[in-house]
């Protein structure tokens, strides 16, 4: 509460309205991104130029991914890439037309940008022009540099503070940016590739590193270095699915609704939550895995024909893009993923439901579902983001075993679990792999093990940045 | 306190009921004829209509599933498809045995690095053996099984030849600690931070700064008043460690070639031997929840100031 009055005696961006009753919001992230209403100055729009820029590219990247992404339904990929053009075009319209409200003209003026060639030459004359330094019809002139600068002034949410005590240590810094490059590779496995990694060459089989493959290739002549990049897809991918779905969705609404509602709700919840977590480790996962894939394969198989009507689907090749690897091997993990979260989340709910903010709200008519998720939720980021980041290294492991027996991702898809079985023959032979060929067993492994490794320990990082006293 | 007791125990039996109920229902549903990997190149229809007859496969899944859990009750879990005609409590129980043997040798592992390491860190907090044996422990606990288990067989089976690669003897042979170190180290991550902070928790208490001020030497301040204290959420983790052991286990017993549960229960799955996975995965659960609950009656005995309602 006390924030929005502050905020309203700063400068704001929007259009001026009457002394004391100046209702502008502040215009949030949303609003800096794609908003239209205030001004820029030339240095504001350069830089969200530039960020539209780098969005474009990645969109194009992913767009070009999709023509033979293997794991997700290539359909899935161009949507994204959709998705991300539309989002970077919008930047670069919106960064247009509160510029050109900062050199005074009408805002409809900056869609100019649009059409090819006059747009083009239109930015450049927005880069160039100067806007008046007094308030005109659009709001005050922007000062400084003006790129989330709203955001700053309001005050410091919890995320950007413990982003600002994340930043000042070493050790989590580098882990991060670790994982990020770890995981750029395995989105971008496509452009990174030298070979296709099912592709085999009999008269190339068990070679070192050499110049034609950077880690030489396996017993069928299959270039190492590409399979362990689309492996690490495999992974990445897989990592973000279960923990996206089945932590962050599934975990937290339940935890949220078990601990604010409580009585019967809450026991059911925690009862299901308790038989789950009763099942010895792996064997429920290996279990679901060794017995739903049949199931879906013939659901999906099924799916395909009924929606191949008349002949043309937009959801056709669904099997052969890996669909179902990545289905069963979520739902394997599924039970995995929410249980932890889910106690987590509910034990901080139940804390958070007395507070004297809470009940403020629920007095004033807040809504439930609103109260839940603007007013609980932003309190327990924190331990949402430290659960998911602890996740995130289990899950890769769990994948990675599944893998390992068959079960998981099935060949000739690559994922580094499987790589790992076929160059140990289930783990027989390891050693004598080990001695003559190493590259081949330590190559997935290292990365698995980095994975794993910088997981663990930006999950310490961040339960330090986000509990402080917890030490 | 009784209450409290009387009420878990009145929940597990509910509890190994839901768990057996899940895997029933996913081995029913699942993929593959039992009838029909069993009889193998002697299937015909009427041997195969005999044989379900015989089984009651037949029968509606609830009168099947009802019957399932009296014989278990009565502590037969029925005959294994892979093995013709045998009982699964008499194949699995000698696989039982040396499991449980292993499973003993990695905990002991776990336990005797992990909590003297994390008491040592918490005692050494601010110098730099603390963020070493830290991040070094760390260094194990992300490292996969796949690994250790080559490095280590390399190491002290082929170089050092201090033990042979794969086997098993016993509880007491040296074999027994390659595989019970592979299982073992990456839980050793778990239990030196958990030690560490619990301690870095007691050091601060105000009992422990009275006993200092009365000039109680620092050793028997840090045994008896910090150390017994600090001990009791590794209680709670021994509980929950036990399932993590068997995920190890899978693995490192098909590598080391140990006849023990993790690998029967990976051949029965591909044998899709529904009966011994139904046995594994009750007995892990039984094992899980009694074990946690006894961990839960050990707290209070420990720690007195702890009551349940």
């Amino acid at each position: 509460m006390s924030n929005r009055g502050v905020s309203t005696q700063l400068p704001r961006t929007g259009r001026d309205l009457p002394e004391g009753v100046d209702f502008a919001q502040p215009p949030g992230v949303i609003g800096e991104l794609i908003g239209t209403g205030g001004r820029i100055n030339r240095l504001g729009f350069f830089a969200r130029l530039t960020g539209a820029t780098v969005v474009f590219v990645s969109g194009l990247l992913l767009f070009d991914a999709s023509s033979s992404f293997s794991p997700l339904s290539s359909l899935a990929f161009v949507y994204l890439g959709f998705a991300v053009l539309f989002l970077s075009i919008s930047i670069a319209v919106s960064a247009a037309i509160r510029r050109t409200h900062d050199i005074g003209w009408n805002g409809a003026l900056g869609l100019l940008v649009l059409i090819p060639p006059i747009g083009f030459f239109f930015g450049l004359f927005l880069l160039y022009r100067r806007g008046p330094s007094t308030t005109n019809s659009h709001g005050r002139s922007p000062a400084g540099l003006n790129v989330g600068a709203s955001i700053s002034s309001i005050g410091i949410s919890p995320i950007s503070q413990a982003w600002q005590r994340l930043r000042r240590k070493k050790i989590a810094m580098a882990t991060l940016s670790i994982i990020l490059v770890i995981y750029a590779i395995g989105i971008l496995a496509k452009p990174l590739s030298t070979h296709s990694y099912s592709q085999t060459d009999l008269l190339h089989t068990q070679e070192g590193p050499n110049s034609g493959h950077v880690l030489g290739t396996d017993r069928i002549g299959r270039d190492i270095y590409t399979r362990v990049i689309w492996g690490v897809q495999t992974t990445v991918l897989l990592t973000i699915i279960t923990v996206g779905t089945g932590g962050i969705i599934l975990g937290v609404t339940l935890g949220m609704v078990a601990g604010y509602f409580g009585g019967k709700t809450d026991a059911v919840i925690m009862r299901i939550g308790e038989v789950v977590a009763a099942f010895p480790g792996i064997l429920l996962v290996i279990l679901i895995a060794a017995t739903l894939r049949p199931r879906i394969v013939g659901w999906t198989r099924d799916f395909e024909d009924w929606s191949n009507y008349p002949d043309w689907s937009p959801f056709g090749g669904l099997i052969e893009s890996g669909f179902v690897d990545y289905l069963v091997v979520t739902l394997a993990l599924l039970p995995f993923a929410w249980y932890g979260m889910m106690r987590l989340v509910r034990g901080q709910v139940l804390a958070l439901r007395n507070a004297d903010y809470i009940e403020a709200a629920r007095a004033v008519g807040v809504s439930t579902p609103r109260l839940l998720f603007s007013h609980i939720l932003p309190n327990i980021t924190g331990t949402i983001i430290v659960t998911a980041s602890a996740g995130m290294g289990a899950i890769a492991g769990s994948e990675l075993i599944l893998s390992f027996l068959g079960i998981g991702v099935q060949p000739p898809r690559p994922s580094l679990g499987f790589m790992i079985s076929d160059v140990s023959g289930r783990g027989t032979a390891v050693v004598s792999v080990i001695q003559q060929h190493p590259e081949q067993l330590l190559a997935p492994i290292a990365v698995i093990w980095l994975l794993i490794f910088t997981w663990s320990l930006l999950g310490d990082a961040l339960n330090d940045v986000f509990n402080p006293r917890a030490r | 306190m009784l209450a409290y007791i009387v009420r878990r125990l009145m929940w597990t039996p509910i509890l190994l009921l839901s768990v057996s109920a899940i895997v029933f229902t996913l081995g029913h549903y699942g993929p593959g004829d039992p009838v029909q990997i069993q009889l193998g190149q002697q299937y015909t229809e009427e041997r195969a209509e005999r044989l379900r007859e015989s089984r009651g496969l037949n029968d509606p899944v609830v009168q099947q599933y009802l019957r399932y859990v009296w014989n278990a009750l009565q502590g037969d879990f029925g005959e294994s498809t892979q093995f013709q005609g045998r009982d699964v409590t008499e194949l699995l129980g000698p696989k039982l045995k040396v499991s449980a043997q292993l499973f003993l040798a990695a905990a002991l592992i776990t336990i005797g690095f992990g909590v003297p390491l994390g008491f040592y860190t918490a005692l050494k907090q601010g110098s730099w053996q603390d963020p070493t044996i830290v991040s070094g422990s760390l260094v194990l606990d992300a490292m996969p099984v796949f690994l250790t288990a080559p490095f280590l067989i390399i190491i002290f089976a082929l170089k050092l030849d201090w033990v042979s690669v794969s086997g098993w003897g016993g509880f007491f042979s040296p074999q027994i600690i390659l595989p019970a170190l592979v299982i073992g180290l990456p839980g050793i991550a778990i239990f030196t931070r958990i030690m560490r902070s619990s301690t870095l928790d007691v050091l601060g208490q105000d009992y422990v700064r009275t006993a200092r001020s009365k000039g109680v030497p620092e050793h028997v301040v840090n045994y008896r008043h910090v150390a017994r204290i600090a001990l009791i959420p590794i209680l709670t983790l021994i509980g929950f460690s036990l399932s993590g052991l068997l995920g190890g286990a899978f693995i490192v017993e098909l590598i080391f070639g140990i006849p023990g549960v993790g690998r029967f229960t990976l051949d029965a799955l591909f044998a899709r031997d529904f009966p011994v996975i139904m046995a594994v995965a009750l007995i892990g659960a039984a094992s899980l929840v009694i074990a946690n609950l006894i961990v839960d009656i050990l707290y209070s005995i420990v720690d007195p100031r702890i009551r349940y309602q």
